[in-house]
């Protein structure tokens, strides 16, 4: 819906001569759309370019852009999740100052299958381990989450591609609290349209205490499957 | 002789074909430029801007009013000592049977060529500070009174509106918060408030000719009244971070129905909080 209305950026004749101009300038310098996407490799690297100023070449992310580790989610729940913030079901929430600046990223990838390329690119990188950045205590996260968690993001927390639950094993210790906080609270996760945050928002709710969620949260920043 | 001076031959391959193509293009150059200007202004009139970018606030005519001054004064200037060098270029040119002659001018001589462009370009300055300072103090310094009140809060890299809702007031529960969409009505006083939540953005609303920075810590206070319904767009200004060039919003500028069916629409759907679609 509304799909005119936002992407025109009409400013009259100037604007439409400057454009005039800058496209055939676009064309006559040799840079043809169909050129560039000839390989698909060089596609992704084209459509990650913009990703990677926040969440890095090797997708470790970088914690003062707010940025988490993403390389090593799996393409579906990638896909699922930028789907999410094209369509104003997650990063739309005024008090979500994170997902507001991941937003407009989703303008980058407004191509048709954009979405998927780049999805599939995080896929393929191996997740980026950081040490914990927060004070937990793993052994009682570790039992929290076995409890808890487990049912759906697995046991050794890769995720569970039916349910569309992430691989959470090696995710930012700061991002997952954060992140539960937000599920708490319906800054993410209250979205009519999004059912695995109608989910995941009662889970995030049992959670008992703040320690709590900071012993889950570093239990899973550290923990490595046996298949890896 | 020529062989040795090849270059000073006249007509030769020294500096004088090259400064006459030099002088050729700038001359060109005006011409296309003056031709432009001129043919806009006969078709355009005082409308010259607004026909480019339509003018759709109560100020924007004072605001381009002051642009077509410094334009005109500063323009008429430009071409006017563009026309002096290049008549004194070709007075005195390079040509057979003229020697290069040291001029020790007279002082009645510097008063026509230095004191009065200066005594004009001071009036000049001071038409323009007189013009721009009465529109600033009428856009910026002072507002009319309020019809309503909204709240502009811009972040890396979007803008979160708070609308005051039915009950026409700011922080209460029926206010609506919007991401990336403005929506005022039509021919009212709409007083700002604008603040930022990490860095200097700029709320800039072009066919308003309305340009606010947003300072963090800070809530700066401004005003607009639409006269022309419609969508239009929104950008930041200043520079603010990799998403800069990403973050534009729109503002709905509404006739009473259509501001009255908003706040409906928004108060029936307050209960859920669904985001619109970025593109
Ligand atoms: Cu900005």
């Amino acid at each position: 819906m509304n799909y005119t209305t936002i992407t025109k950026f009409d400013r009259g004749p100037l604007a439409r001569l400057l454009t005039g101009a800058g496209l055939a300038a676009a064309l006559l310098t040799g840079c043809h759309p169909d050129q560039r996407m000839s390989a698909s490799s060089d596609r992704q690297k084209q459509l990650y370019a913009y990703c990677m100023q926040c969440h890095q070449i090797d997708g470790g992310g970088h914690k003062l852009a707010a940025a988490p580790n993403i390389g090593g989610l799996d393409s579906a729940y990638v896909e699922n999740q930028l789907n999410k913030w094209r369509d104003g079901v997650r990063g739309a929430h005024p008090d979500d100052a994170e997902g507001l600046r991941m937003r407009p990223m989703l303008r980058t990838l407004a191509g048709t299958d954009d979405i998927k390329v780049v999805a599939a690119y995080v896929a393929s990188m191996s997740t980026v381990y950081s040490p914990p950045s927060l004070y937990g205590d793993q052994e009682k996260g570790g039992k929290v989450y076995q409890a808890s968690c487990a049912s759906c993001h697995g046991t050794e927390g890769l995720g569970n591609q039916a349910m569309m639950s992430p691989r959470l094993a090696g995710r930012n210790d700061w991002y997952l609290v954060t992140q539960l906080h937000k599920f708490r609270s319906g800054v993410r996760g209250a979205d009519p349209r999004d059912a695995q945050g109608a989910m995941m928002r009662p889970m995030a709710l049992g959670l008992a205490d703040e320690q709590t969620i900071r012993d889950v949260a570093v239990y899973l920043s550290q923990l490595k499957p046996k298949e890896i | 002789m020529a062989e040795q001076h090849p270059s000073h031959e006249s007509g030769g391959i020294g500096w004088q074909p090259l400064a006459r193509s030099v002088f050729l293009t700038t001359f060109l150059g005006a011409v296309i430029v003056v031709g432009t200007v001129l043919f806009y202004i006969f078709a355009g009139g005082e409308d010259l801007i607004a026909r480019l970018i339509p003018a759709n606030s109560s100020f924007a005519g004072d605001i381009d009013f002051v642009i077509l001054v410094i334009a005109g004064i500063v323009g008429f200037w430009f071409f006017a000592s563009l026309f002096a060098f290049f008549v004194l270029l070709y007075q005195s040119r390079r040509r057979p049977g003229h020697k290069p002659e040291y001029l020790a001018k007279h002082d009645h001589q510097l008063h026509t060529w230095v004191s009065w462009p200066h005594w004009l370009v001071i009036a000049c300055d001071l038409i323009i500070i007189i013009v721009a300072v009465k529109v600033w103090h009428q856009v910026k310094q002072v507002a009319p009174p309020a019809d309503t009140v909204i709240r502009v809060v811009a972040q890396q890299w979007g803008w979160t509106f708070r609308h005051p809702g039915t009950d026409n007031k700011l922080d209460t529960v029926d206010d609506i918060v919007t991401i990336d969409r403005l929506h005022v009505p039509l021919d009212q006083v709409v007083h700002f408030e604008l603040q930022s939540k990490d860095v200097m953005h700029d709320f800039s609303v072009p066919v308003f000719r309305l340009k606010q920075d947003a300072v963090p810590g800070r809530t700066i206070k401004g005003w607009f009244k639409p006269v022309k319904a419609g969508a239009f767009d929104i950008q930041c200004a200043e520079m603010c971070g990799i998403g800069h060039g990403l973050m534009p919003a729109r503002i709905f500028v509404e006739t009473p129905e259509q501001h009255a069916a908003f706040l409906e629409d928004s108060a029936r759907n307050a209960s859920v909080p669904g985001g619109q679609s970025i593109y």
